[in-house]
């Protein structure tokens, strides 16, 4: 392993990552619906006064709140279904662009830091309607369960035209802005970024050591995260755990707490996706 | 690190209350099931006095012989066994019948049942006790055991007005 070139190592980790997500995609695309499920079906029974129960849909949200809370949301970066789909029709857009030779189309910057507390709203007015025992009227309009119908095979769409449409802006949006969805509108991600995420395996930087004025990392990172210095803060709500800062420090300088992931980062990385995969299982997805 | 309290405190305070609510919830439908098995059990005790008055009028405005009110009842004296399907599986009871009443109800056997619900089920032997017949409403959460009871002490009694 010593002999790999750091060039080398960046494409072994985006075809790792590109390997991860399509294993899930392929084994377990419903995570994401089935825990927000679980959401709804609290905020629905107290609104009716019922006693909340241990379902399914409970247990798989609080495994996967547990999970985040430990590492981050790599859920997010690397096994929601849907997040996959906007980054690989992301890749495709840049590629065409590429081919085209056009200039991808960049949303300002202060637009996107405003655009990120829309998903809280979205979260919001989702929770206030299930309390409110009116979300079964929104039938039709959630663009995740036309997903959802599309990725079981059921084509019976005809009742869900608003859904379809705000389905294919969601795509285009997605496919302009990498993670638009997740970054924006995803009231699963809001409920994630809520959380508190421990500092042992999240990434900061050793700060002093870097390159002066240099911002790579925070230029590729797809949530514009100016990392902490190690140590001294926790990591933003918003980090996907996608890693690609990672590879883009030229001084190797982000890391996470534990020092001795540093280097076995794909051990870790296949380590946490057996974990999930595991822990998903158990849950009963 | 001040951000990371904060977030613990909210999700703490988030969850916190989730389980109260639940936990109030729970204790609610506890309460309300005792309210109405309390109510049954009023109800069951006035129909009880209702009839002990209406006996003893009759007893001083015809002065009838003792012979003739033992020949009305509908139960000859003795002990009847029942049974009937409960839950898991029988229910096996023993109707004691003396001077024409039900005097007792005994679960002789009740092995498949589950034991929290069948404790629950039982309930409904004082009621027909005090109603002297099976014609009762089962416990609310434990229907399958309560009919078990109900149907097993209904055949006891239709041995004993057999017997007659």
């Amino acid at each position: 392993m010593k002999n790999i070139t750091p060039k080398m190592k960046k494409k072994l980790n985006i075809y790792l990552r590109l390997a991860i997500q399509i294993v899930f995609f392929l084994i377990m695309p419903s995570i994401f619906t089935t825990a927000f499920s679980g959401v709804k079906y609290i905020f629905t029974q107290i609104g009716n006064g019922q006693s909340i129960e241990l379902t399914s849909f409970v247990t798989v949200l609080i495994v996967l709140c547990i999970y985040t809370i430990v590492f981050g949301r790599f859920f997010c970066g690397f096994a929601c279904a849907f997040g996959s789909v906007g980054d690989w029709v992301h890749e495709i857009y840049l590629i065409i662009c590429k081919k085209i030779k056009k200039k991808p189309v960049i949303i300002n910057e202060t637009i996107r830091k405003k655009l990120s507390l829309v998903k809280y709203m979205i979260l919001a007015a989702i929770v206030i309607a299930c309390f409110c025992g009116v979300y079964s009227k929104t039938k039709g309009w959630s663009p995740w369960e036309v997903f959802s119908m599309l990725l079981s095979g059921n084509f019976k769409l005809s009742a869900y035209v608003p859904a379809i449409i705000i389905l294919l802006l969601i795509i285009l949006g997605m496919a302009v802005c990498e993670r638009f969805f997740c970054r924006f509108l995803c009231p699963m991600g809001a409920v994630f970024s809520i959380l508190p995420i421990l500092p042992i395996f999240s990434l900061g930087r050793e700060r002093e050591q870097c390159i002066n004025g240099c911002r790579a990392c925070t230029n590729k990172c797809p949530s514009d995260i100016e990392l902490p210095n190690l140590g001294t803060d926790i990591q933003s709500g918003e980090c996907f755990m996608c890693q690609k800062c990672i590879d883009i420090c030229p001084k190797a300088n982000v890391r996470t707490s534990m020092k001795k992931i540093r280097g076995n980062e794909i051990a870790f990385t296949l380590v946490k996706v057996a974990l999930l995969i595991t822990l998903m299982k158990i849950a009963g997805v | 690190m001040k951000k990371i309290w904060i977030k613990t405190v909210n999700l703490i305070l988030i969850i916190g209350i989730i389980f109260a609510y639940n936990q109030m919830v729970l204790y609610r439908q506890k309460a309300e099931e005792v309210n109405s098995l309390k109510a049954q059990l009023i109800d069951a005790k006035t129909m009880l006095k209702n009839a002990e008055n209406k006996i003893k009028t009759e007893d001083t405005a015809e002065s009838e012989d003792e012979e003739a009110q033992n020949s009305e009842s509908k139960y000859k004296d003795g002990t009847y066994k029942g049974q009937a399907k409960g839950f898991g599986g029988m229910v096996v009871v023993e109707v004691t019948i003396s001077q024409g009443q039900i005097e007792n109800v005994n679960v002789i056997s009740a092995d498949k049942e589950d034991k929290a619900y069948f404790e629950m089920a039982t309930g409904v032997i004082d009621e027909i006790m005090e109603s002297q017949s099976a014609d009762v409403d089962t416990v609310s959460g434990a229907t399958f055991s309560s009919n078990g009871i109900i149907n097993a002490v209904k055949q006891g009694l239709e041995k004993a007005e057999a017997k007659q």
